[in-house]
C-alpha cells in the first residue's frame, strides 16, 4: 500500500479513535494535560511514521502501542523533574479525576495495564495485542491471567480465551 | 477487595474527553503531514539515483527500548568556484574536489534485529586531481569512527538479546549542501525500537586545511558568536510562537532549567544551499518532542562583522 493512502488510513484511525488513545493515556499518567500530551504526540509520531506500517489491520493496535509508548517515555521524563517541580508548582493542579476502580489497575504494570485495558476496555483481539506487544500470544495470555489474579478478579476459562 | 471488570471498564469509559482534544490532534496530524511532505521534497537531481530511504525520521514499535537516531553530516569546504555534481556510474563527484570513491555496506538480519549502513568513502582531490592525503584521511576516519560505534552499539544490543530482541537500523548518506564552496555529506541514522528520542551529530571538515572544524571557526577570535547567534535564534521562537500556536519552544517555560539560553560552543549546526549558517537542535533540546528535531537559519548579515571569508553568503 502506497504512502499517502497508509497515511490516510492512520488518519481517520487517529481522528475516531483519539478518545480511546486519551483514556489509555489517561490511566498511565492519571491528568488531563499530560494525557493530551501524549495523545498529541502519538498522533504525529503514528502519521510521521505510516511508511513503516505494512498491514492495515494493524493501525489500531499499533497506534495503542504508540500511546502507550509515549506515556511511559513521559512518565520515565517526569520522574526526573518531580522534586524541582514539586517546589516551584503553587499555581492550580492539574485535575485528577478520583476513579476507584481504575486506580486498582496500579497494581499491574506497564505491560500488564496495557493488556488488560486493551483486551477488556478497547476489545482488541488478543492476537491483535500480541503483535502489537511483539509478544507470543501464549505470552500474552500468561501475562492476562497474571494481571487478573493481581487484580483479584476472577474468571471462568471461557472469558479468557473465547476466542480461540 | 475484589474489583468487578464491567464496573472498571464502566469507569474506564466515564473519563472525560477533554473538548479540545480533537483539535490538538488535528494540529499534530496537520504538522506530521508538513513534515513528511518536506521530507519527501530534499530530493536533488544528483542524489536521484542514490538509493536510500525515503524517511527523516523513522519510528515503528517493538519491545523496550527507545528510538535513537543521529544524523552526521560532513562539510568540505572547496577551494574551487566550479560547481560540479555529475553522476557517474552513480557515483558522484563532488565539487572538483571531494568524491564517493566506494562505499561498504554492513548488513545483519537474525529474527527480529537488522541492520542495512552504507558507508561511503571519500576521495579529496586537489585541482590537479592529485590526492589530498590528510584530507581525505581525516574524513574517512571520521565516518569510520562514527560508523563504528554504530556498528559496536548494535552488535552489542544483538548480543544481549539473544536472539530475542527487536530492532531495526539503518544508516545512509546523502547530499545536504552541494554549492561552489561546500559540500557537505549528511548521515542520516535511524535506530528503531520503541519509544521516541532523536539525536544527532555533526561533523565539519575545512578542506583548505584538511581539518576538522567547530562552530568557533567560523568565527574571527574572541568574537562572542554565541551570544549573537542565541539572541537571533530567541527572537525565532518567540516570532514562530507567536505566528502558530502549535509551535512550543522551552523559552518562559514552568520548568526553568529547561529553557533556552545560550548555544553551547559544540551545538550542531551546517551551512544550508543559500549559505547559510543553519543552527540545529536535537529533539527536546529546546522543545518537546513533538517538534522533533528543529533548526534556525541564522541571517548573516548580524553575522557579517564577526564570520570568516568564504563560509557564509
Amino acid at each position: 500500500m502506497s504512502l499517502p493512502n497508509m497515511q490516510e488510513l492512520i488518519e481517520q484511525e487517529l481522528l475516531s479513535h483519539y478518545a480511546s488513545m486519551y483514556r489509555l493515556a489517561y490511566t498511565y499518567v492519571k491528568n488531563e494535560a499530560d494525557a493530551m500530551d501524549i495523545v498529541q504526540e502519538s498522533a504525529y509520531l503514528a502519521i510521521k511514521n505510516a511508511s513503516t506500517v505494512r498491514n492495515p489491520d494493524y493501525i489500531r493496535t499499533w497506534i495503542f502501542r504508540i500511546v502507550i509508548n509515549t506515556a511511559l517515555s513521559q512518565l520515565r521524563q517526569k520522574s526526573h523533574e518531580i522534586s524541582a517541580e514539586k517546589i516551584v508548582e503553587q499555581g492550580e493542579s492539574d485535575q485528577y479525576t478520583d476513579f476507584d476502580t481504575i486506580e486498582a489497575l496500579n497494581v499491574l504494570n506497564s505491560k500488564e495495564r496495557a493488556v488488560i485495558i486493551l483486551r477488556y476496555f478497547e476489545d482488541c483481539r488478543l492476537q491483535d495485542i500480541a503483535d502489537a506487544m511483539k509478544e507470543n500470544l501464549s505470552t500474552v495470555k500468561s501475562i492476562l491471567y497474571r494481571s487478573l489474579k493481581k487484580l483479584r478478579i476472577e474468571l471462568t476459562e471461557g472469558d479468557i480465551c473465547n476466542e480461540t | 477487595m475484589k474489583h468487578n471488570l464491567t464496573e472498571m471498564k464502566h469507569d474506564y469509559q466515564n473519563i472525560p474527553i477533554p473538548p479540545e482534544l480533537k483539535t490538538r490532534v488535528e494540529q499534530s496530524i496537520f504538522r506530521a503531514k508538513k513534515d513528511n511532505e518536506q521530507a519527501a521534497d530534499v530530493s536533488s537531481p544528483a542524489r536521484q539515483k542514490w538509493p536510500r530511504p525515503s524517511k527523516f525520521r523513522r519510528f515503528a514499535l517493538g519491545g523496550a527500548g527507545g528510538v535513537a537516531a543521529a544524523v552526521l553530516t560532513i562539510a568540505v569546504l572547496a577551494n574551487s568556484s566550479a560547481s560540479i555534481a555529475h553522476a557517474m556510474e552513480e557515483i558522484p563527484i563532488i565539487g572538483t574536489i571531494a568524491r564517493v570513491v566506494t562505499f561498504r555496506q554492513y548488513q545483519h538480519k537474525e529474527h527480529n534485529m537488522q541492520a542495512d549502513l552504507k558507508i561511503p568513502e571519500i576521495q579529496v582531490e586537489n585541482k590537479e586531481g592529485n590526492v589530498l592525503p590528510d584530507a581525505t584521511k581525516d574524513l574517512n576516519d571520521a565516518i569510520q569512527k562514527y560508523t563504528d560505534q554504530i556498528i559496536a552499539a548494535y552488535e552489542s544490543d544483538v548480543k544481549a538479546a539473544g536472539g530475542e530482541g527487536i530492532e531495526d537500523l539503518t544508516l545512509d548518506y546523502d547530499i545536504v549542501t552541494d554549492n561552489d564552496k561546500l559540500f557537505s555529506l549528511r548521515f542520516q541514522q535511524c535506530i528503531v525500537m520503541a519509544g521516541a528520542a532523536q539525536s544527532q551529530k555533526i561533523y565539519h571538515i575545512d578542506k583548505t586545511t584538511g581539518k576538522m572544524i567547530t562552530l568557533e571557526d567560523l568565527f574571527a577570535d574572541q568574537a562572542d558568536y554565541q551570544t549573537v547567534i542565541s539572541e537571533n535564534i530567541k527572537t525565532q521562537m518567540k516570532q514562530q510562537m507567536a505566528e502558530d500556536e502549535t509551535k512550543v519552544y522551552w523559552l518562559d517555560s514552568d520548568v526553568p532549567e529547561w529553557n533556552f539560553q545560550e548555544i553551547s560552543a559544540d551545538v550542531n549546526f551546517y551551512i544550508n544551499e543559500s549559505g547559510k549558517l543553519t543552527i540545529v537542535f536535537d529533539e527536546y533540546q529546546v522543545a518537546p518532542g513533538s517538534m522533533g528535531i528543529v533548526s534556525f537559519e541564522i541571517p548573516t548579515e548580524i553575522l557579517k562583522d564577526i564570520v570568516k571569508d568564504g563560509y557564509l553568503n
